[in-house]
């Protein structure tokens, strides 16, 4: 029977080849779709490893240039600190150099059993991990049992704008205390201890294991993390970032113009911005989702569209191939047996097509052309969108296969 | 003839209502995905006002300072244009301005985060904004450090109603500015030109940023022809060679001017070795003729099963004496007046679509038209497309046998 589709489809095989390359097309389009939307939302039910529940960042500009004021700025920050300490408003305290949703990323790359290694770095302060709620699997966050040793972190800017000064200082081994997210620690120590170990940058020494730290949202990929002790009264180098802040239950917005006018006591010329991190999240959100939407509405109207092209171009075959069917049905053959030889004819034609389409979408990771998608997300999306193909072809065919069921042999063999 | 051509289409089009409205169905939204993207890069990349002189001007927006082990890159600072790109000579202006930031203004307590850039007097030159009240400020304020702002209507009305701004004071950045003019709002899309506030260089409170070579400024060069830019980038470049670095740890500068298309493929793409432009041309149409592959396919289908089943009508005309040309000429006609009619379609629900996008604020001060321009990209486009998706079908019926054509057999 499978024989007798394919002659079919060969022997009208210019109009049938148009029709193959619509569905290969169509299923590169699914494809790309699918697994984008597995993709984000495999990440979005993964752990962000922290909690921006009534977390606020003070942006601090000094305004004074960054060369030969560090002890200005260190003195200055810890005044802010222990006046916002006071405050009944305000829980917890923190400081940090890239917060959730804040867009300056910073990663660190070493070989690592002959393979180049990628982790994100960042730093923060003791307190970051009560204002951000981090949830910690293993050892401990930053306290002050790590004052001993000097907090200086591997920071290597690779955004549009580097800073100046940050001179690599020769550490001692293991110097530096960091946590590390849960991948990294996998990744590096298996299933060993990693608490005591160094990581990749041998001047570090792993103190705790966070469960993640994804930075960038909801969307974003998990991977390697590395966070490095700040201390606020740190005068060996600047210290960039912003004050993180968790405020008490039912504090308002309008606490935000107060908190300026008490900050600005403190440090007369600087100025400050408050924003609530829920607001960055927002529009961070807003911002990678609008384009997919978009990509996504435009994908289901083209897929609508080869829907219709689909259906009318059977139902013109049909039609058309009123006199085989009608010679068909004379010699005995039931209408099923038409309606199951439309589909079948479909059916053979969304084979070649799709095959071809896989074909080209296996090559995606032999080539390692989408290494940020997990394999299970990669086959989803394979199978979703080959399951939805033939289920979309199998619809546009259930009209035509209906006019073939109704031509009756008479009719058929008399119309000339 | 061409007469008859119509008829003839009209009455194809209303035999098969199902072909037709696949038909029509694809080729408007195609319309609508491509006018909506061109729009959105109109409004980006397209000169309009205040940027009116785009075609005459080169932008310097990044520098790099290298060395054997560190590179640097940022913005120019203000020392490395005012020195090296204020004295270039044979050209008609030369502005510096600041990269917007937020800056905090309150009123009644509340903040209303506005975006402030600095810059000097020639800015208001080289840009021609709209003043609906006031003037911009001169190279004298910027000497003297006058407190004295530009804002936008936006602004303009957030603080001050409906009442003239002028004459008014505003606080910005922990400074007080005495208001001087008024200008429409510009979109935050337009790099060069966006800001909510502007205000002198020279009220910026540290004055350190004199000394930077990197920085968070910009420059504008308008030179008297676009013929010139060969000349000015060469001039500017050897400039370059001549560059004092602060230390030992830098041995080259590098900071080309570019034009506003280079600007945004920079942007994109990052630095390529001068090639973003190239990089972002070849992006562009590769994305539009993927974007349009499915729909033509789709078409060329549609179509054929139209010619199919208007066989034993092509067989008479055949057997009559029309020529394939004929054949070909008519089917064409056909197909580009129902594009034309999906092309109709698309562009009223293009323009819906932009105004409900201009209305919903999703960009700050963004205003999508449907201009001249664009109009005109649709027009080729529909053009392309009826041509595109008729040609095979067309040359297909030319070529059926009258014998088959006549009997209803195609092949």
């Amino acid at each position: 029977m499978i024989k007798h589709w394919l002659k079919m489809v060969w022997n009208r095989k210019r109009i049938n080849g148009l029709i193959m390359i619509e569905i290969f097309v169509s299923f590169l389009v699914l494809f790309s779709v699918l697994t984008f939307t597995a993709y984000y939302i495999n990440n979005y039910r993964k752990p962000l490893g922290f909690n921006i529940d009534r977390v606020w960042s003070i942006q601090v500009d000094s305004r004074l240039p960054a060369e030969g004021h560090k002890k200005v700025f260190a003195d200055g920050r810890v005044q802010l600190a222990l006046a916002m300490r006071e405050l009944p408003e305000i829980e917890e305290v923190g400081w940090m150099w890239a917060g959730p949703y804040a867009h300056s990323t910073s990663t660190t790359s070493r070989t690592f059993n002959g393979q180049q290694v990628y982790a994100e770095t960042n730093r923060a302060s003791d307190d970051i991990q009560k204002v951000l709620s981090i949830p910690i699997i293993a050892g401990r966050w930053f306290s002050k049992e790590d004052n001993t040793t000097i907090d200086t972190g591997p920071l290597i800017s690779r955004g549009s704008r580097s800073t100046s000064g940050d001179k690599s200082n020769k550490q001692p081994v293991g110097s530096i205390p960091v946590v590390i997210n849960a991948n990294y620690a996998r990744l590096l120590f298996g299933s060993k201890n990693p608490i005591g170990q160094l990581p990749l940058d041998s001047t570090c020494r792993i103190i705790g294991v966070i469960e993640d730290f994804r930075k960038a949202g909801e969307l974003s990929a998990p991977g390697n993390y590395q966070i490095s002790r700040i201390r606020l009264e740190d005068t060996t180098q600047n210290q960039w970032g912003r004050f993180y802040i968790r405020v008490r239950e039912g504090t308002t917005a309008a606490f935000q113009g107060k908190l300026i006018k008490i900050l600005e006591g403190v440090e007369k010329n600087w100025s400050f911005d408050i924003n609530t991190v829920a607001q960055a999240r927002e529009s961070d959100l807003k911002k990678q989702l609008v384009p997919l939407i978009a990509g996504g509405v435009i994908a289901a109207f083209l897929l609508f569209m080869v829907a219709l092209g689909l259906m009318g171009v059977l139902w013109q075959n049909v039609s058309q191939r009123t006199k085989e069917i009608g010679l068909r049905r004379a010699l005995g053959g039931t209408a099923e047996n038409v309606s199951r030889q439309i589909h079948g004819e479909q059916f053979a034609i969304t084979t070649i097509g799709l095959a071809a389409g896989s074909i080209v979408v296996i090559q995606l990771p032999l080539l390692d052309l989408i290494g940020f998608i997990q394999p299970g997300v990669y086959i989803i999306g394979l199978v979703v969108s080959l399951i939805l193909m033939y289920t979309l072809t199998y619809l546009c065919s259930i009209l035509p296969g209906w006019l073939a069921m109704d031509i009756e042999p008479a009719e058929a063999l008399r119309c000339d | 003839m061409l007469k008859n051509y119509f008829k003839i289409a009209l009455k194809v089009i209303l035999r098969r209502k199902f072909f037709t409205f696949i038909s029509l169905f694809a080729i408007s939204f195609t319309l609508v995905v491509l006018m909506v993207a061109s729009a959105m890069l109109d409004h980006v990349l397209a000169p309009m006002p205040p940027e009116n002189k785009q075609d005459r001007t080169l932008i310097l927006q990044q520098a790099e300072m290298r060395g054997p082990e560190n590179d640097m890159t940022s913005n120019p600072g203000y020392k490395l244009l005012d020195t090296y790109m204020r004295t270039l000579p044979g050209v008609e202006l030369t502005s510096i301005f600041s990269e917007q930031s937020i800056v905090s203004s309150y009123k009644d307590g509340y903040d209303l985060k506005p975006y402030l850039k600095r810059t000097d007097g020639e800015f208001w030159k080289i840009l021609e904004f709209t003043f609906l009240e006031g003037g911009p400020f001169t190279n004298n304020d910027d000497r003297n450090a006058d407190f004295v702002a530009v804002i936008n209507k936006a602004t303009k009305e957030k603080i001050f109603g409906d009442s003239p701004a002028v004459g008014k004071y505003i606080e910005a950045d922990r400074q007080n500015f005495r208001v001087i003019g008024v200008v429409a709002d510009v979109p935050i899309f337009r790099k060069i030109p966006f800001a909510d506030i502007w205000v002198p260089l020279g009220t910026t409170p540290d004055q350190e940023y004199k000394k930077e070579l990197l920085g968070d400024y910009k420059g504008l060069i308008l030179a008297r022809d676009a013929g010139d830019f060969p000349r000015i980038k060469a001039e500017f470049a050897s400039r370059m060679k001549k560059v004092e670095l602060p230390s030992s740890d830098f041995n080259t500068m590098k900071c080309e001017p570019g034009t506003m298309f280079d600007d945004v493929a920079l942007e994109i793409f990052g630095n390529r070795g001068g090639h973003e432009r190239f990089i972002l041309m070849i992006a562009m149409f590769l994305g539009a003729f993927l974007f349009m592959l499915l729909p033509t396919i789709n078409l060329v289908n549609i179509n054929i099963s139209r010619i199919i089943e208007r066989a034993s009508e092509i067989g008479v005309r055949k057997s009559f004496g029309a020529s394939s040309a004929t054949l070909i000429g008519q089917f064409l006609v056909e197909n580009i007046l129902i594009t034309a009619i999906g092309g109709i379609i698309g562009f009223v629900i293009s323009y819906v679509i932009l105004q409900i996008l201009t209305n919903s604020g999703l960009i700050a001060y963004a205003q999508f038209h449907l201009n001249v321009r664009i109009f005109f990209y649709a027009f080729i486009s529909i053009l392309s497309f009826g041509l595109l998706s008729g040609v095979y079908p067309a040359w297909k019926m030319a070529r059926m046998h009258p014998v088959n054509a006549l009997k209803g057999v195609v092949q």
